[in-house]
């Protein structure tokens, strides 16, 4: 009969108990894009933040000591080297996956056919890569800079057989300087040769890269005599913000890591400990984060997850206000069959039980409902914001299980405690 | 079982944190014997329903003491007292009080089921219950397809389901036509007979054949007839 008064309950007060099921549907649908979204935003936040540029430097050990010692980052030629041939081995490390982007550069300084003096960078533009793992990808500048804007002319496409080898990108600075438009053959020269750069067209990239040509790798380990080396490696990595492990790592060393927290350090993938991954797999290299970079990332996302905590919190709010008002309003409505099951002998606990029992059924109804709701706002957000499907989160089906449960609990509370005060004397004599 | 009230009064503040009381029941003091029908009389806003409320068990009075045998019952605490009113005190409400989403079987059937008795030996008493008071074909209609005489005689059966000793009735005759309330106090008579202690509450000139006592209640107070 216990079930017979809920079933009754529930179906004689179909209106208000859908009117329950759908604030609680919106309160778990709500819960369950945002929650899914936040345990997936990491990963898509980073894959746009990746957009804006390399956040790994990878330089010889040499260069780094000197550079360390007397503040040197001149952007000029290199003292030491690091092997062209190890390129490859950055992808080949734990993180391997979370590299997304790398370049080699070849940094030399070039006279010009006025007499001035340019930096002349060599890099990959789009370079095909096929790794001894059997795996292959395009690397290079051309998404490492992908807010350069090209005025005239087009990028570099290494991919295309009708590349010419002596290829080049001239800033807009530069170019405004010497006259130079997409086209032309600028003759640069260095005490180790000269080679005349066929301007394939013209970036602007709104800072000293302005006053720069870039050319392909082999060009400028000619003009630099340093065939087979490279000067620097810009890396584009995915990565985990850094908390106080990974900032002890950071500032101490890995060597001040327990056995424990370091194994824990190693295994994440916090911008040191792939910096430390990139140093084993790639000789007498010192990778160092972009710190601005990295940090900017972590705020980022931080903020991002906090925006979706705070949402959750308040679309659950919501939902455990609406669901405090019906429910309330459904003791009212029934404050006479209350005040006779309490005349009758009943008690509290037992009314209560009945009550809480038809709004956990509900409950159950609205979160099912919400959470295939969820689903698809999180497919609209997903393919709305980052243009790709947000990947659904098992965890967060006991996650909102939980949460509607206590926003269902919480939005009983002040329908509970009116059944506890209905004085039977006062609701049966229709006050 | 008798039921005893011993200077009971309720009163009410009017003025929230002044002193302005007012009594809706003044210092009574009465005892409801077993085997006896009792019949108040008295106009609307007399006490009545105040005085059954406190006499039930239902309303905590502002004096006095109320006696079921020897056992004072606002004494417990109110688990107990819930359970001992199931028990021992049977109440028909004023109006239509029915759980609209049962039956009348198992409108009947719910003082012994929160009594935590399920059997089918109940589920025959409340049968017998129907038969008696003529409602045994109506036994899975639902409350609402009830005509009015129907539902005080509803309310009277589960007011008795758990064959409690005392019995308070609180205008069961209220809109009823002359033929319902006759088979109505028919009804409380014959439960009195058999030992139960009856207290109506009426404004039903016709109560009075049928009742061995006969009180007026006026401006919460009590008086013998």
């Amino acid at each position: 009969m216990f079930f017979r008064m809920i079933k009754g309950a529930l179906f004689r007060q179909k209106s208000k108990m859908i009117m329950i099921a759908v604030t609680i549907a919106l309160g778990s649908s709500l819960a369950t894009a945002m929650l899914n979204i936040m345990l997936d935003v990491g990963d898509k936040v980073n894959q746009e933040l990746k957009a804006y540029g390399a956040n790994i430097t990878v330089v010889p050990k040499e260069n780094s000591v000197l550079d360390s010692l007397y503040d040197l980052d001149d952007g000029g030629e290199s003292v030491a080297h690091l092997k062209e041939e190890d390129l490859g081995k950055i992808k080949t490390i734990f993180w391997g996956f979370n590299i997304l982007d790398f370049t080699p550069f070849v940094n030399t300084v070039v006279t010009l056919g006025d007499g001035s003096t340019a930096k002349l960078t060599g890099t990959w533009f789009n370079h095909h890569l096929a790794l001894n793992t059997g795996e292959e990808l395009d690397a290079g500048i051309h998404s490492l800079r992908s807010w350069w804007e090209i005025k005239n002319g087009q990028w570099l496409d290494e991919q295309k057989e009708s590349i010419p080898a002596n290829g080049a990108l001239i800033g807009s600075a530069l170019a405004a300087r010497l006259g130079v438009e997409t086209g032309d053959t600028l003759e640069v020269n260095t005490a180790k040769g000269s080679q005349a750069l066929q301007i394939a067209g013209v970036y602007d990239a709104g800072g000293d890269e302005d006053e720069q040509l870039f050319t392909l790798l082999p060009v400028a380990q000619m003009l630099a005599d340093c065939q087979g080396l490279i000067d620097s490696i810009e890396v584009s990595a995915l990565t985990t913000p850094d908390n106080e492990l990974a900032r002890k790592a950071a500032t101490k060393g890995p060597g001040a890591l327990s056995p424990a927290d370091y194994e824990t350090w190693y295994c994440t993938a916090y911008v040191s400990s792939i910096c430390y991954q990139i140093q084993e797999a790639i000789p007498d290299s010192v990778a160092s984060a972009v710190r601005q970079v990295a940090e900017s990332e972590g705020t980022i996302l931080d903020k991002t997850r906090l925006l979706m905590i705070l949402i959750t919190i308040l679309s659950l709010f919501g939902s455990a206000l609406g669901i405090s008002n019906l429910v309330t309003a459904s003791v009212m409505e029934r404050s006479n069959e209350i005040g006779l099951l309490k005349a009758i002998g009943a008690r509290d606990s037992r009314i209560s039980g009945i009550v809480l029992t038809e709004i956990m059924l509900t409950a159950i109804v609205g979160g099912v409902a919400g959470y295939f709701m969820g689903y698809g706002f999180a497919q609209i957000i997903g393919h709305t914001v980052f243009a790709s499907a947000i990947e659904m989160k098992p965890m967060v089906i006991p996650l909102v299980a939980v949460l509607i449960i206590i926003v269902t609990l919480a939005g009983s509370i002040p329908a509970i405690r009116m059944l506890l005060r209905l004085r039977p004397a006062e609701v049966l004599h229709g006050r | 079982m008798n039921l005893t009230a011993s200077n009971i009064s309720k009163k009410y503040n009017r003025s929230k944190g002044g002193a302005n009381w007012f009594y809706a029941v003044k210092s009574i003091d009465l005892c409801i014997e077993a085997g006896k029908l009792t019949a108040v009389y008295g106009r609307s806003g007399s006490g009545k329903t105040t005085l059954l409320n406190l006499l039930g068990g239902l309303l905590q009075p502002s004096e006095g003491k109320v006696l079921c045998g020897e056992t004072d019952i606002y004494a417990m605490p109110d688990k107990e007292l819930s359970a001992f009113r199931n028990q021992h005190i049977g109440i028909v409400p004023q109006g239509a009080a029915a759980l609209g989403n049962l039956t009348v079987l198992e409108n009947v059937l719910l003082p012994s089921l929160i009594g935590g008795r399920s059997s089918d030996e109940q589920e025959k008493r409340a049968e017998a219950l129907l038969q008696s008071f003529g409602i045994a074909s109506l036994r899975d209609v639902m409350p609402r397809e009830l005509s009015g005489g129907e539902q005080r005689r509803m309310a009277i059966a589960r007011a008795l389901m758990n064959r409690p000793e005392i019995l308070l009735c609180d205008e069961p005759t209220g809109d009823l036509d002359d033929e319902n309330t006759r088979v109505v106090l028919r009804l409380l008579r014959d439960e009195a007979a058999k030992g139960t202690a009856v207290l109506l509450f009426t404004h039903e000139a016709d109560a009075r054949n049928y009742a061995d006592i006969v009180m007026k209640m006026d401006g919460g107070s009590l008086e013998k007839i």
